[in-house]
């Protein structure tokens, strides 16, 4: 277990880890944290000051901010690892089958992956939910959309780079079946290439739900989410500039905690980088 | 050149990390409101909102640009310290250059690499301004796009996914010209 104990010296991934868990954890026992209902409207109570009850205040309509915020953990972040999920299953599965069996399978996939990838992500998820209409699933639907393709190339270079490795000939000179061959000797080594990246795009994807909801693309009005908070705030910024405080600066911690842990998972987990950027520095 | 550090402690480095590293992480639609609060709201500099004049360019400006200064900050700092070890910089240093015109030399040979990133990010540029646009209220197409959206207005959209193609088209090609006439080497190729 060198891994753990190399990422537990590094200070920086060990503040990340725990930064992710702790936001995790009050996500998803949030109905039990929050201290209110994040959806039912007090109008007598708008634009309350911090208080021992509204720890964060409320917002126009009289919300605690606190509970929106705990709520909108639910669906930006945990919609965002449901979306790298996904991406990476679907990318794994086609890179490992385009990297293992080659042939013609592979280059029916990598062409596909191919038009996907010469254009612009961005435009691309603008478009999907253009086409599908606003709604969170169909943001979570883009994200994945535009991301397999990069992934599955990604995987599959790795899974070549791989299958030339003496062990894994020697597995097949044995006569071990592909599963066997996939399971135990190129998933191990491939996933150690993609976490890293998987990581650092994780805050990339929470940007990009929360910046569509934030244009009223994602989120539909009373669920809690950070960026439609945060469209909220824009409308009574002259009166209550505090409004916006909370959600971005929630956006940009955690964002910044998964692209932490990410620089360091790959100084760990790839020696050779690690003393590059000593020779750098 | 403001990147140019070597040799710093490690305490310096990660705070360096940490002020280099805020900016592109901060959403770009809380920048912008935090600017127009601030500057357009607190203390009344710039118009909050439209498009009239050179004033009212300034803070959507700095808004969409900030994510990619600390990225180009970063990725130059990188190429000047790789290209400083090059055996051309140790034959201007013999023949007596003046420091400053070998890091005029280093620099403009680690640009290369900023300039195909450059025909990268115009993707990324053009979906940031879709979310620039709304903030300040602008009448472009990103806007437009937005509104089409929502009123599920097809034509619009595939009208601006297209246009968006052929844009991102056009710049790479633009960008391959550029780094060719910048660097000779590459358009020798065959």
């Amino acid at each position: 277990m060198i891994f753990w104990k190399r990422l537990k010296s590094d200070k920086v991934a060990v503040i990340c880890i725990s930064v992710i868990i702790v936001v995790l954890l009050l996500g998803i026992f949030a109905p039990l944290v929050a201290p209110h209902n994040p959806i039912e409207p007090h109008i007598n109570v708008k634009f309350a000051n911090i208080s021992l009850d509204y720890p964060l205040g409320t917002d126009h309509l009289g919300r605690c901010v606190l509970s929106r915020l705990l709520y909108g953990i639910q669906t930006t972040v945990v919609l965002a690892l449901v979306t790298m999920g996904a991406t990476l299953l679907i990318g794994t599965l086609l890179g490992v089958i385009a990297g293992y069996f080659r042939g013609w399978i592979d280059e029916v996939i990598m062409r596909f992956c191919d038009v996907l990838l010469s254009f612009p992500s961005e435009v691309m998820i603008l478009a999907i939910v253009g086409m599908l209409g606003p709604s969170l699933t169909h943001v979570v639907i883009a994200n994945i959309a535009a991301k397999w393709a990069w992934y599955t190339r990604m995987i599959r270079s790795s899974v070549v780079q791989y299958m030339d490795k003496n062990y894994i000939r020697f597995s097949k000179v044995l006569g071990c079946n592909a599963s066997h061959i996939i399971r135990k000797h190129l998933l191990p080594n491939v996933v150690s290439d993609i976490i890293v990246l998987a990581t650092l795009d994780t805050g990339w994807v929470i940007l990009n739900i929360s910046g569509l909801s934030f244009l009223g693309l994602g989120v539909q009005a009373p669920t809690p989410e950070w960026g439609m908070m945060l469209n909220e705030a824009k409308n009574i910024m002259t009166t209550h500039p505090a409004q916006m405080l909370a959600p971005g600066l929630a956006i940009l911690i955690i964002v910044i905690a998964f692209n932490f842990l990410g620089d360091s998972l790959r100084d760990v987990l790839d020696p050779k980088y690690n003393q590059h950027r000593a020779v750098a520095k | 050149m403001v990147d140019w550090k070597e040799g710093e402690t490690t305490r310096n480095y990660i705070l360096r990390r940490l002020l280099a590293i805020i900016p592109i992480f901060m959403p770009n639609f809380w920048v912008g409101l935090l600017f127009i609060w601030m500057f357009s709201v607190k203390f009344n500099i710039f118009p909050t909102s439209g498009m009239d004049g050179v004033r009212s360019v300034i803070l959507p400006a700095i808004t969409l640009s900030l994510t990619y200064i600390s990225t180009y900050a970063r990725l130059i700092r990188n190429n000047m310290i790789q290209n400083k070890h090059e055996n051309y910089v140790l034959y201007a240093r013999a023949r007596g250059l003046k420091e400053n015109t070998i890091h005029r030399h280093i620099f403009v040979n680690s640009l290369q690499s900023s300039l195909t990133a450059l025909g990268m990010s115009i993707p990324k540029l053009i979906a940031g301004t879709v979310i620039v646009e709304n903030i300040f209220a602008w009448p472009g197409i990103g806007r437009l796009c937005v509104t089409a959206i929502f009123n599920r207005d097809y034509p619009i959209i595939q009208a601006y996914v297209l246009l968006m193609a052929v844009l991102f088209v056009i710049c790479n090609l633009l960008v391959d010209i550029f780094s060719a006439v910048l660097d000779p080497r590459l358009g020798q190729e065959q």
